[in-house]
C-alpha cells in the first residue's frame, strides 16, 4: 500500500510539474508576441517585467541595462513600491548579484540572499522590503552578449529552482533580443533625427541670403553660393542704403555645424539693421564687434568684409576685418586689393578699426570671395590661394557672364579634388557705357498654364534694345521656347513644376537663363538627332543649337539651370 | 491658335491663325491627321495668319506629309512669313516640304 501511494504521489508530482511547464512555456509564447509587437523600449521594459512576475510567480522584480558609455549596469525598470528608490541607480560590474551575473554570463539563484556575501543589503534597508528569494538571470544576445540583468524577487509559493531558471531563460534571451532590436532603432533614430537637425538649420541659414539680388541702373550684383557638407558659416548680403549707396559685404564665421549656423544667422539681421539705421558705418562694424563679443561663445569669431559703394561716383569705402582682400577685375587683370591689418570680429574689445578707399572704374569689377575659395586644391594637392583665383578670374574677364563661367571652372575643378569649405563669392561689375545694361527681369513659368506671352513680350523688348534685327530676335523667342517645352515634357515629365527664366541684355549680347527644380539633366544624353532622318521629334535642341551662340547647363544644387547667349554680329 | 478647314472638290485649305507652339500642336495634329486619313488629294495649309512655330508643330507637319506620301497625295504649305520659313531652314527641311 505505501509502495503504492509512494508511486502515486511521484506520478502525481511530475504530471503537476508538466502542468506546470506547459503553462509557463504558453505564457512565455504569448510574451514573445507581445514583445515583438512593442514599439518603444521603455512600454517594452514593462512589458517584460510584468509577464516575469507571472511566469515566475514573483512578487517583484527589477531590470538593468549596461550603460555603454559608462559601463556599469543601470536600473531601467524597478517595479513595486520599491520601485522610485531603486530606479537609476548604477552598479558597477561585477559589483552586488546583478554585477556578478552581468560579469559571468551566468544566473544566480539565493534563496537565502542574506547568507551571499555578493548581496547587497543596502537596497532593502532603503526601500523597506524584504527579500527573501532572488533569481538574477543575465539578459544575453544571440552572440552571447550580456545587455544587461533580469531579477525576479520572492517566489510567492517556495524557491527558486533551477528548472524556474531554465524557463527563465528563455524568457531572458527573447526580451534580450527585442531590448537590443530596441536600442539599435533607437540609435538609428537619434542618427536620423540629428541629420534632420543639420538639414533644418542649414535651411536657416539660406533663408538669410538674399534671394533677389537688387539690381542698379550702372551696376551688375551677381552672387553664387555653394554650401559645403557640414552646414557651415558662409553669408553674404547686399543692402541699398540711402543717398543712392549700396553696402555689400561678405562673411565667414569660425567653426562649423549648428552653433555657427544660428551665431550667422543672428549676426546677419543684425547687419542688416545696423546698415540701414546707422549714419556711420565704422559705427555699424563696431557695435558689430561688440555684439558678437558679447553673444559668442567658445571663441567664436567672424571674418567680415564690408564694402559701401556710392554709386555715382564709384567710391568704394572698405571695411575689412580679418577677410580676404577683394579682386579688382579690369579688362585684362586683375589686381588683389591692399591687405588689412584689422583682425576679425568678435575678438577684442572696442577695437580701431581702420577703412580704406578706393575709385571703381567703368566697366571694372570687384569679387569678394570667401576661403571656401582660395582653399582648393590644384592636382598636386597645393591649395590655388589668392593668386589662383585671380587667374581664374582673368580667364573670364571679357565673358557674357562672368558668374555663370568663374561658376562653371570651380565646380569642375572641385569636382575633381574636392570641396573644401562653403563657397561664395559676390561680383560688383559697373558699365562700361551709360545704359549698357538693360532690365533683368525675372519671369515665373509654370508647367499647368500658359503664360509664354510674357516671356515672348520681353524678349522682343530687351532683344531689340540689345539690338537685334526682327528675325534674329523671332528666332531667339523660338529657341528660348523650345527650351521651355523640353523642360515641361522631360524634365517634369508632365508634373507640376516651376521654371524661373531671366532675360538680361548687356552691351551687345542677350543672355538667357531658365532654372528648373526637376530631376537633373544628364548632358550627355541630350543629343539632337540626325536630321538626315525626317520624322517627328528630337528637333528642339537643334534649333536652340543653331539659332544661340552659347548653349550650357551651369551648376546648380538642385534641379537644373540652362544659359542661352546670342551676341549682335 | 484658329483652324478653318475649306473642302473644295479635291483641295481641302486649312487656315491657320496664331503661333502654333507645344501648348497647341496637338489640335493641328488632330485635324491634319483626320484630313491624311481621309486621303484628301491636296492639302493645302495656308500660313499667312502664324507668327511663328515651334518644333512640336514642325514634328505635325512630317508627320501629315508621311501620311500624304504613302497614298500618293500632296501637302502645300503656304504664305509663310520669314520666321517661319528660317524655321524649317534650321530643321533643313526647306527643301523637304512643298512651299508656295
Amino acid at each position: 500500500m505505501l509502495r503504492d501511494n509512494k508511486f502515486l504521489n511521484k506520478q502525481n508530482k511530475s504530471l503537476q510539474e508538466a502542468n506546470q511547464e506547459i503553462k509557463s512555456l504558453s505564457k512565455l509564447l504569448k510574451v514573445a508576441e507581445i514583445i515583438v509587437s512593442a514599439t518603444n523600449v521603455q512600454d517594452l521594459l514593462e512589458v517584460i517585467m510584468r509577464m516575469a512576475e507571472e511566469i515566475m510567480n514573483a512578487e517583484t522584480s527589477s531590470l538593468t541595462l549596461l550603460d555603454e558609455e559608462t559601463g556599469d549596469l543601470k536600473f531601467a525598470v524597478a517595479r513595486g513600491e520599491a520601485g522610485q528608490i531603486i530606479k537609476g541607480i548604477s552598479i558597477k560590474l561585477g559589483q552586488g548579484i546583478c554585477g556578478w551575473v552581468a560579469k559571468t554570463g551566468e544566473y544566480l539563484i539565493l534563496n537565502d540572499p542574506y547568507k551571499d556575501p555578493r548581496f547587497d543589503p543596502s537596497f532593502d534597508k532603503a526601500s523597506g522590503f524584504k527579500t527573501r528569494s532572488y533569481l538574477c538571470m543575465p539578459l544575453k544576445t544571440f552572440n552571447g552578449t550580456v545587455i544587461g540583468t533580469v531579477q525576479v524577487l520572492n517566489k510567492r509559493k517556495g524557491e527558486f529552482t533551477n528548472k524556474d531558471a531554465e524557463i527563465f531563460t528563455h524568457f531572458c534571451n527573447l526580451s534580450a533580443i527585442a531590448i537590443r532590436n530596441q536600442q539599435l532603432l533607437k540609435h538609428k533614430d537619434e542618427q536620423e533625427q540629428l541629420q534632420a537637425d543639420l538639414d533644418y538649420a542649414r535651411s536657416i541659414q539660406q533663408n538669410f541670403l538674399p534671394k533677389v539680388i537688387p539690381q542698379t541702373k550702372d551696376y551688375y550684383f551677381d552672387a553664387f553660393y555653394l554650401s559645403a557638407k557640414e552646414v557651415g558659416g558662409d553669408f553674404y548680403d547686399i543692402v541699398p542704403l540711402k543717398n543712392n549707396r549700396i553696402a555689400v559685404y561678405i562673411a565667414d564665421v569660425s567653426g562649423k555645424g549648428i552653433p555657427a549656423a544660428l551665431f550667422m544667422s543672428k549676426m546677419s539681421s543684425d547687419m542688416r539693421f545696423l546698415l540701414e539705421n546707422e549714419k556711420d558705418q565704422l559705427t555699424v562694424i563696431e557695435k558689430i564687434n561688440n555684439h558678437i563679443l558679447e553673444r559668442s561663445t567658445r571663441g567664436m569669431f567672424i571674418t567680415l568684409l564690408l564694402l559701401i559703394i556710392e554709386l555715382k561716383t564709384g567710391k568704394v569705402k572698405v571695411f575689412n576685418a580679418g577677410h580676404i582682400s577683394p579682386l579688382i577685375l579690369g579688362e585684362k587683370t586683375a589686381n588683389i586689393f591692399t591687405r588689412s591689418e584689422n583682425p576679425p570680429v568678435g575678438i577684442i574689445k572696442g577695437i580701431d578699426f581702420k577703412t580704406q578707399e578706393f575709385i571703381l572704374k567703368l566697366g571694372e569689377r570687384v569679387i569678394l570671395i570667401t576661403d571656401g575659395l582660395t582653399d582648393i586644391k590644384n592636382k598636386e594637392g597645393i591649395l590655388i590661394g589668392i593668386d589662383g583665383i585671380k587667374k581664374i578670374a582673368e580667364k573670364h574677364s571679357t565673358s557674357a557672364d562672368f558668374k555663370g563661367d568663374f561658376l562653371k571652372e570651380i565646380d569642375s575643378r572641385i569636382k575633381e579634388t574636392g570641396q573644401p569649405d562653403d563657397i561664395t563669392m559676390i561680383s560688383i561689375f559697373r558699365s562700361p557705357l551709360p545704359d549698357y545694361r538693360f532690365t533683368h527681369n525675372e519671369i515665373l513659368i509654370f508647367t499647368d498654364e500658359d503664360n509664354t506671352v510674357q516671356l515672348r513680350k520681353i524678349i522682343l523688348q530687351i532683344a531689340t534694345k540689345v539690338g537685334f534685327n526682327k528675325k534674329d530676335t523671332n528666332l531667339i523667342i523660338v529657341a528660348v521656347l523650345e527650351a521651355l517645352s523640353n523642360i515641361i515634357k522631360y524634365t517634369y515629365g508632365g508634373e507640376i513644376g516651376k521654371i524661373e527664366v531671366s532675360v538680361s541684355g548687356e552691351g551687345k549680347t542677350l543672355k538667357v537663363l531658365l532654372r528648373d527644380y526637376g530631376k537633373k539633366v544628364d548632358e550627355e544624353k541630350i543629343v539632337s538627332r540626325d536630321l538626315k532622318d525626317i520624322r517627328p521629334g528630337g528637333l528642339g535642341v537643334h534649333f536652340i543649337k543653331e539659332i544661340m551662340d552659347s548653349v550650357e547647363y551651369l551648376p546648380v544644387k538642385d534641379g537644373n539651370e540652362l544659359r542661352l547667349i546670342k551676341k549682335v554680329k | 491658335m484658329d483652324i478653318k478647314t475649306d473642302e473644295l472638290g479635291k483641295r481641302t485649305t486649312v487656315t491657320i491663325v496664331g503661333t502654333i507652339t507645344f501648348k497647341n500642336s496637338n489640335e493641328l495634329r488632330v485635324v491634319l491627321v483626320s484630313l491624311s486619313k481621309k486621303k484628301i488629294k491636296e492639302i493645302y495649309i495656308d500660313m499667312k495668319g502664324v507668327e511663328y512655330l515651334d518644333s512640336s508643330a514642325i514634328a505635325t507637319f512630317i508627320e501629315c506629309l508621311k501620311i500624304t506620301k504613302a497614298y500618293d497625295g500632296a501637302l502645300i504649305l503656304s504664305n509663310l512669313n520669314e520666321t517661319c520659313k528660317d524655321i524649317f531652314m534650321i530643321a533643313r527641311l526647306d527643301k523637304i516640304f512643298t512651299f508656295e
